[in-house]
């Protein structure tokens, strides 16, 4: 059995390391050195998960808009190719909000670029 | 963010304007968070960026921006993000840094959604 440290310096320290992993599980939120390793781990994830986050969102966007654009007969990538010959410069995260929000503004997108881009053969 | 559709003197309107790099839907009487504009608070705000109009009285859709159309906003000062705390870690090699970061923001109030004339 280790020696246990109980001093006020380090007592603080390892308060703070504890509050910063609540609701980990098992021993990662209670035991210091366990818990200590686990907050290196997940602070550094929140690093890289804040940037895949962008990804996941356009993901979420794309399926939206793609299941709303094939209730109107077109798939997403006709949509997107259409939008484009149009110069239409709506990104995805709106598309999606107005799929959801407005479809019959999304309704009149989608029927703008059908009748301007007729699909090649 | 306020829902659609959202009723301006009787009429349902939200325009979808471009600012800072990234596109917002907004509605009349509707408050926003913006990249940092260099405006001192209470100023007025014309985005003419406008790439949508929307509602229940017409529909116009800007290639890529609407001409004439603006949104007019004030500027409710500027504002900072939550903290996040920034922390890079690799095991094996005593890699660490930690730096706290807090993202300014300008909030502005749209006021009105100016159509513009024609096309």
């Amino acid at each position: 059995m280790p020696r246990a440290r109980s001093g006020k310096t380090t007592h603080r320290r390892h308060k703070k390391v504890l509050e910063l992993t609540k609701g980990h599980r098992a021993g990662r939120h209670n035991l210091y050195i366990i818990a200590n390793q686990s907050m290196l781990h997940a602070l550094d994830y929140s690093y890289r998960h804040r940037r895949e986050r962008k990804g996941d969102f356009r993901r979420l966007w794309i399926t939206r808009i793609n299941a709303a654009a094939r209730a109107k007969g077109l798939t997403y990538s006709q949509f997107i190719v259409g939008l484009k010959k149009s110069n239409v410069e709506i990104d995805r995260k709106m598309l999606a909000e107005m799929a959801v929000k407005d479809p019959e503004g999304f309704a009149t997108l989608v029927a703008s670029v059908a009748e301007t881009n007729s699909p090649r053969l | 963010m306020l829902e659609f559709p959202f009723l301006y003197g009787g009429e349902k309107i939200y325009a979808i304007i471009e600012i800072g790099g990234k596109q917002y839907k907004v509605a009349p009487k509707q408050t926003i968070e913006v990249e940092r504009l260099d405006v001192p608070e209470g100023d007025i705000v014309e985005l003419d960026k406008v790439l949508f109009i929307g509602g229940d009285k017409d529909t116009l859709v800007g290639n890529p921006i609407i001409k004439g159309a603006k949104v007019v906003a004030t500027s409710l000062g500027e504002a900072k993000g939550e903290k996040v705390i920034v922390f890079r870690y690799k095991s094996k090699v005593r890699y660490r840094s930690k730096r706290g970061h807090r993202q300014t923001y300008t909030k502005i109030l749209v006021n009105e959604i100016i159509k513009g004339e024609g096309e």
